[in-house]
C-alpha cells in the first residue's frame, strides 16, 4: 500500500476500484473518483513541473480549474495532449502523464539555471538586448529563445476524435451547482421552467462537498445529492456535469464545453470527445462561487504551498492529506475550517492568523480542539526548494508595517487563505461593469447589461443561509416571469 | 537617452533594475505645436518618430484617448509580409520590409523581427496559376517569391493535411521567405521611446473633442485636456476614423468592423512558418512564446463593440483544422475582438484632404501592423512636405471617385462586399 | 451571437442571416444627370455610425427576404426590425 497520504474512510472516491497510472514513467495507484492531482498527492508526489521562465519547481496550488501550476503532458489511448491541469484530469486506468518544461527530468532540470541568473532576466529583458551583432538575432538568439518557449508538446498526428456541437434554448441557464445554483434550480424547476444546470466538475454540490454544514436535518452533501436526484427526474431540466460555461456572448447566447470522454481511458464508440453547446437562455443565473485568494510571501510558489480550500478539498473529497505537519496561514476564518479538518483526522496543524484578536464560533471550536493558534503572525517566507521544509514566520504589528523577530518552524505544507474572490468573469463577459465591494476587498457584478443575475458567493455573499434564501427566491421569481 | 544593451542590462542588474530611465515621459499638453498626431498606436508613434528623424520636426504631440499601443498594435497577429501583386501595394510594403529589417538597431529596441517566411497554400490548379502570376509580379518588384509544389510544401509543413480524399487538397503554395513576424508591443514601445527622446510629447488619456477649422484651414484641435493651436494634424486612428470624420463633416469610403483573433496554449515549437489557408480565410503562426496565433474573417457587420461572437471564431478555426488537423487538440488560451477600418477596396488611404493641414491615414483593413514603419515614414513625408510621396501616391482618397481602385483580393485585405 | 427578429419568421440566430450594410443609402435617381461625386457617395462613402444604425440583412437560410434592422453598433443591441419595404420612422 503505497498511498501513504491517503486516510481511511474519508472522501467521495470509490475505494472498491483501484486504478493504476504512470507519472514520469513510474507506476502509482489511485482510486476511481480521484483526479490526477489527488492521486499524486496521495502518493506523496508534489513536484510535478517547472515554471515557464525561471524553471522553478512547481507543485499543486489549487484543486480545480483555478490551478496555475500543475500542468502536465497527458497520454491517452495512443494520443498525447499538452498542458492538462492535473487538478482537473480525472484518473482512469492506464493514464500516463509527464512533467513539462524540464530537461532531463523534473527533479534535475538544466533550465533551472535561469533561476540563478534571474537578476539579469527581469520582465521584458529581451527588448533591451539580443540586438548585437545584428545577424546573431536570426541565427543564435531567436532560435534559442524559441526552443526554450512553450510548455507541453503538441501532437501533430491527425486527431481521430470526433467533436460535435448543438444548439439549445432554455428559460433559465444556471452556471454552477453549489448551494446557490441548486436552490435556484430547484425553485425554478418546480415552476415548470425549462432549465439547464451546468457544473464544470464531475461532482455536483460545489462548496457543499467540502463544508461542514447542515441544511434542514441533512448534511450539505446529502441535501445536494437529493436535489440533483430530483432534478434529474424532471423532464423540464437538463443537468450536466463536466460541463463548463466558458463564454457569455451577445443576446444571451452562452457556450458550454461538455467533456464527454476525456475522463475515460478511451472514447466510446459513436461518442464525441467533447460537445460544444450553444445555449440561448432567456435568463442566466450565475452561481459560479468564489476562489480563495493567496497571500504574498517569499517563495510562495514552492511546492507544498497551496490554498487552504484546496487542502480541505483534497481531504474531504479525496481522503488525501496534503501534509502531515501543516501550517495554516490565514487572515480570515476560512483557514480554521481547514485546520479543524486536519485536527479531526489526527494531524496537528499550526494556525498563523494575521489578525490580532479575532473571535468567532469557529475560532472557539478550533481552540477547544486544542489547535495551536498564533495571532498577529505571518509567514515571511517558505523554505525548501522542491518541497516546503519549513517556514520563516514573524509577528506583525497592529498597523501591519513592522515585523517582529524571525522564527523558523518546521512544516511540510503551508495552507494559505487570503479570503475569497467572487468568480465574476461570466458577468463581465455579458457586458456588466463590475463594482468594488469594500467589505470583501473584491469586485462583484454591478448593473446587469443582459438578462443575467449573479448570486451567492459569486456576488460576494458568503453566508449560506442568505445564499439559499436569495437563490431560492430568484429561481422562483425568474421562472414566473417566463411563464 | 540610456542605451539598451547587454552591458547596461548587467550593470542595472546589480542595482536591482531601479535605475532605468523612464522609456517615455508623461507631459502635459503645450498650448501650441507644429504638428499634432491623433492616435498613439503603431502608425501614430511611427509617424511622430519619422517626422523627428527624417524631417527634423520635433515640436510634435501625439494625442491618445487611452494609452499608447492599446489598439490594433497591441492585439494583432504580428504578421509582416509584402506578397502583393499590384505595384502600389508591393513597392510600399517592400519599402516597409527594409525598415523592418533595420528596426531593432534603428530604435535600439529589440522588436524581434523574425523572417521565418509566409506560405499561402493553393488548393487547385487555378489557384496555382494565380499564385504564379502574383509571384512573378512580386519578383518584378524586387520582392522574393517562390512557387512551391505539393512535395515542397509537405517538406516545410508536414503537419498540414496531405492525406488522400480531403476537401481542400494542397496543390502547392506561394512562399515569401523574407516575410515573418515581430513582437507587436515592442514596436509601439520602441517608436514611443525614440520619439520621446527626440522631443515628441506623448500625451495619453487625452480625447479629441473637436477641431478648429477656419476658411478650410486647420487652426487647432480641442481636447479633453484643453485646446491646442496647430496648423497640421495627422489622423492615425484606424478603427475610430469614422467617429472623427463625423466631427470633421467628412464621409469616408470606410466602414468600421469587428475582427477577432486568438492564441492557443503555449506548446513547444511545431510550426516554423506563417501559413495561410487558400480555400477560406485563416492564417496561423507560432510565436516565440510557443502560442499558436490565429485569425481569419471579420464578424461581418458594422461594429464598434470590440466584442466578437463565437460562430465567426468557430468558422475560422474549422478552416484551421481542415488545413492542420492537429490543431483540434489544442486549447484556446485567449480570444479577443478589435475594431478596424475596412476600406471599400481593401487598401489603405494615406493622403491629404480637402481641409488644408488635415492629413489622413486610415483604412488599413486586416493589414495595418505590417505597414507600421512604411505608413509612418510616408505619412511623415506627406505631412512634412505637404505632398504625397510616390510610395503612397496610390493610396489616395479620391481613387474611389476616379475609379483607380487598388483591389487585391485574397491577400487578407477584402471587404465584406465580396 | 446576435438574435434577430425576422419580421416574417420570428426570432432567429444571426447565423441564418447575411449582412447587407447601411440601409439609409439611396441609389441616385434614374434619368437624372449624376456627378461622379454623387456616385462615389452612393457606392463607397459610408457614415458607419457609432450607436443607432439602420442596416439591411437578408434571411438567407430562412425566408430569404431582405429586412431592415435597427441596431446599436456600440452594444449590438437590436431595437427594432422592419420588412424591407416598411417605412422607418
Amino acid at each position: 500500500m503505497s498511498q501513504k497520504f491517503r486516510i481511511e474512510n474519508v472522501g467521495l472516491i470509490n475505494r472498491d476500484k483501484k486504478l493504476s497510472f504512470k507519472f514520469n514513467g513510474k507506476t502509482y495507484y489511485g482510486y476511481e473518483g480521484d483526479t490526477l492531482a489527488s492521486a499524486l498527492i496521495a502518493n506523496g508526489v508534489h513536484l510535478v513541473g517547472r515554471s515557464f521562465k525561471y524553471h522553478r519547481p512547481r507543485g499543486f496550488f489549487g484543486a480545480g480549474v483555478d490551478e496555475p501550476y500543475a500542468i502536465v503532458q497527458l497520454y491517452r489511448n495512443g494520443e498525447t495532449e499538452p498542458n492538462i491541469k492535473a487538478t482537473e484530469q480525472e484518473l482512469f486506468e492506464g493514464l500516463e502523464a509527464k512533467s513539462v518544461n524540464c530537461w532531463p527530468s523534473v527533479n534535475f532540470d538544466i533550465g533551472a539555471i535561469n533561476n540563478f541568473l534571474k537578476i539579469f532576466l527581469p520582465a521584458g529583458f529581451y527588448y533591451k538586448t539580443f540586438m548585437w551583432p545584428k545577424s546573431f538575432w536570426y541565427w543564435i538568439y531567436e532560435p534559442f529563445i524559441r526552443k526554450a518557449a512553450g510548455l507541453g508538446v503538441a501532437s501533430i498526428k491527425h486527431d481521430k476524435e470526433r467533436y460535435e456541437h448543438k444548439y439549445e434554448y432554455c428559460d433559465l441557464l444556471i452556471a454552477g451547482s453549489g448551494p446557490s445554483g441548486l436552490a435556484s434550480a430547484y425553485a425554478a424547476a418546480n415552476n415548470g421552467a425549462k432549465i439547464i444546470l451546468a457544473e464544470d466538475k464531475p461532482r455536483f454540490g460545489g462548496s457543499l462537498l467540502t463544508s461542514d454544514v447542515n441544511i434542514g436535518n441533512q448534511s450539505g452533501k446529502d441535501w445536494a445529492d437529493g436535489i440533483i436526484a430530483e432534478l434529474k427526474t424532471m423532464p423540464n431540466v437538463v443537468v450536466k456535469n463536466r460541463s463548463q460555461i466558458f463564454g457569455y456572448y451577445d443576446h444571451n447566447m452562452l457556450v458550454m464545453s461538455e467533456n464527454v470522454s476525456d475522463h475515460l481511458p478511451k472514447t466510446k464508440k459513436y461518442h464525441p470527445n467533447k460537445r460544444l453547446w450553444y445555449i440561448r437562455a432567456k435568463q442566466v443565473l450565475i452561481s459560479s462561487g468564489s476562489i480563495e485568494r493567496p497571500i504574498v510571501f517569499g517563495n510562495n510558489d514552492t511546492p507544498g504551498v497551496m490554498l487552504s480550500s484546496a487542502a480541505k478539498e483534497y481531504l474531504k473529497v479525496y481522503g488525501v492529506l496534503v501534509g502531515r505537519n501543516p501550517l495554516v496561514f490565514t487572515n480570515n476564518d476560512s483557514g480554521y475550517e481547514t485546520a479543524i479538518e486536519f485536527k479531526k483526522h489526527g494531524v496537528d496543524p499550526i494556525v498563523l492568523d494575521s489578525r490580532k484578536n479575532p473571535e468567532s464560533e469557529i475560532i472557539s471550536e478550533a481552540k477547544n480542539l486544542g489547535i495551536s493558534i498564533k495571532n498577529s503572525y505571518v509567514v515571511v517566507a517558505a523554505q525548501g526548494y522542491k518541497k516546503v521544509k519549513s517556514a520563516d514566520i514573524a509577528s506583525i504589528s497592529d498597523d501591519k508595517k513592522q515585523l517582529g523577530k524571525m522564527e523558523n518552524v518546521k512544516c511540510d505544507c503551508i495552507c494559505v487563505s487570503g479570503f475569497w474572490t467572487p468568480t465574476i468573469h461570466l458577468a463581465s463577459q455579458s457586458g456588466n461593469k463590475t463594482k468594488f465591494k469594500e467589505e470583501i476587498d473584491a469586485f462583484v457584478p454591478g448593473q446587469s447589461k443582459q438578462s443575467e443575475i449573479t448570486l451567492g458567493a459569486a456576488n460576494g455573499v458568503f453566508s449560506l443561509e442568505e445564499t439559499l434564501k436569495t437563490s431560492f427566491a430568484a429561481g422562483s421569481e425568474l421562472s414566473k416571469k417566463n411563464n | 537617452m540610456q542605451k539598451y544593451s547587454i552591458f547596461n542590462l548587467v550593470k542595472n542588474a546589480f542595482s536591482g533594475h531601479q535605475n532605468w530611465d523612464l522609456a517615455w515621459k508623461d507631459p502635459t499638453p503645450k498650448k501650441e505645436y507644429d504638428v499634432v498626431i491623433i492616435g498613439g498606436g503603431g502608425h501614430g508613434l511611427a509617424t511622430a518618430y519619422y517626422l523627428a528623424k527624417e524631417h527634423n520636426i520635433t515640436n510634435v504631440a501625439i494625442i491618445e484617448k487611452g494609452w499608447i499601443g492599446g489598439g490594433n498594435v497591441g492585439r494583432n497577429t504580428t504578421i509582416i509580409r509584402s506578397n502583393y501583386m499590384h505595384d502600389d501595394n508591393g513597392l510600399f510594403s517592400e519599402f516597409g520590409m527594409d525598415l523592418w529589417r533595420k528596426m531593432s538597431q534603428d530604435l535600439n529596441y529589440n522588436v524581434m523581427f523574425s523572417p521565418r517566411g509566409i506560405i499561402n497554400l493553393a488548393h487547385s490548379d487555378a489557384q496555382m496559376n494565380v499564385y504564379a502570376r502574383r509571384g512573378n509580379s512580386m519578383r518584378l518588384n524586387g520582392i522574393d517569391a517562390e512557387l512551391l509544389n505539393r512535395e515542397q510544401v509537405k517538406e516545410i509543413i508536414p503537419m498540414a493535411d496531405f492525406s488522400d480524399n480531403v476537401r481542400f487538397p494542397i496543390f502547392g503554395g506561394l512562399m515569401q521567405p523574407s516575410a515573418g513576424t515581430a513582437r507587436h508591443d515592442a514596436v509601439a514601445w520602441g517608436y514611443a521611446r525614440q520619439a520621446d527622446s527626440m522631443g515628441v510629447d506623448i500625451i495619453q488619456n487625452c480625447e479629441v473633442t473637436g477641431f478648429d477649422i477656419n476658411n478650410g484651414k486647420i487652426n487647432g484641435v480641442r481636447t479633453s485636456r484643453g485646446d491646442i493651436k496647430v496648423k497640421k494634424i495627422g489622423l492615425c486612428v484606424a478603427g475610430s476614423t469614422n467617429i472623427l470624420a463625423e466631427k470633421l463633416n467628412m464621409t469616408l469610403p470606410i466602414e468600421t468592423h469587428l475582427l477577432q483573433a486568438c492564441v492557443s496554449e503555449p506548446v513547444k515549437p511545431v510550426l516554423d512558418r506563417v501559413v495561410t489557408f487558400g480555400a477560406g480565410h485563416f492564417y496561423i503562426s507560432q510565436s516565440d512564446k510557443g502560442e499558436m496565433v490565429m485569425g481569419g474573417d471579420l464578424d461581418g457587420y458594422n461594429s464598434y463593440a470590440q466584442r466578437g461572437n463565437l460562430p465567426t471564431l468557430q468558422h475560422v478555426l474549422t478552416e484551421g483544422i481542415a488545413m492542420m488537423p492537429f490543431l483540434s487538440k489544442l486549447k484556446m488560451l485567449r480570444t479577443w475582438g478589435g475594431i478596424m477600418d475596412m476600406s471599400m477596396d481593401g487598401s489603405p488611404i494615406i493622403d491629404k484632404t480637402h481641409i488644408d493641414g488635415l492629413y489622413l491615414n486610415c483604412g488599413w483593413c486586416y493589414g495595418g501592423f505590417k505597414a507600421t514603419p512604411a505608413s509612418g515614414w510616408t505619412f511623415a513625408h506627406t505631412i512634412a512636405q505637404d505632398r504625397v510621396h510616390k510610395l503612397n501616391a496610390g493610396y489616395s482618397l479620391n481613387r474611389f471617385n476616379t475609379g483607380h481602385l487598388l483591389d487585391e483580393k485574397g491577400l487578407g485585405t477584402k471587404t465584406w462586399i465580396s | 451571437m446576435l438574435y434577430i427578429k425576422c419580421p416574417h419568421c420570428g426570432m432567429r440566430p444571426q447565423t441564418e442571416f447575411s449582412y447587407g450594410g447601411d440601409a439609409t443609402v439611396k441609389r441616385p435617381e434614374l434619368n437624372k444627370e449624376i456627378s461622379d461625386h454623387e456616385w462615389d457617395d452612393f457606392v463607397y462613402n459610408r457614415k458607419s455610425l457609432r450607436g443607432k444604425h439602420l442596416e439591411l440583412w437578408q434571411h438567407i437560410s430562412g425566408c430569404r427576404q431582405w429586412i431592415k434592422v435597427e441596431r446599436d453598433t456600440a452594444t449590438h443591441e437590436i431595437f427594432k426590425t422592419f420588412k424591407a419595404d416598411e417605412e422607418v420612422a
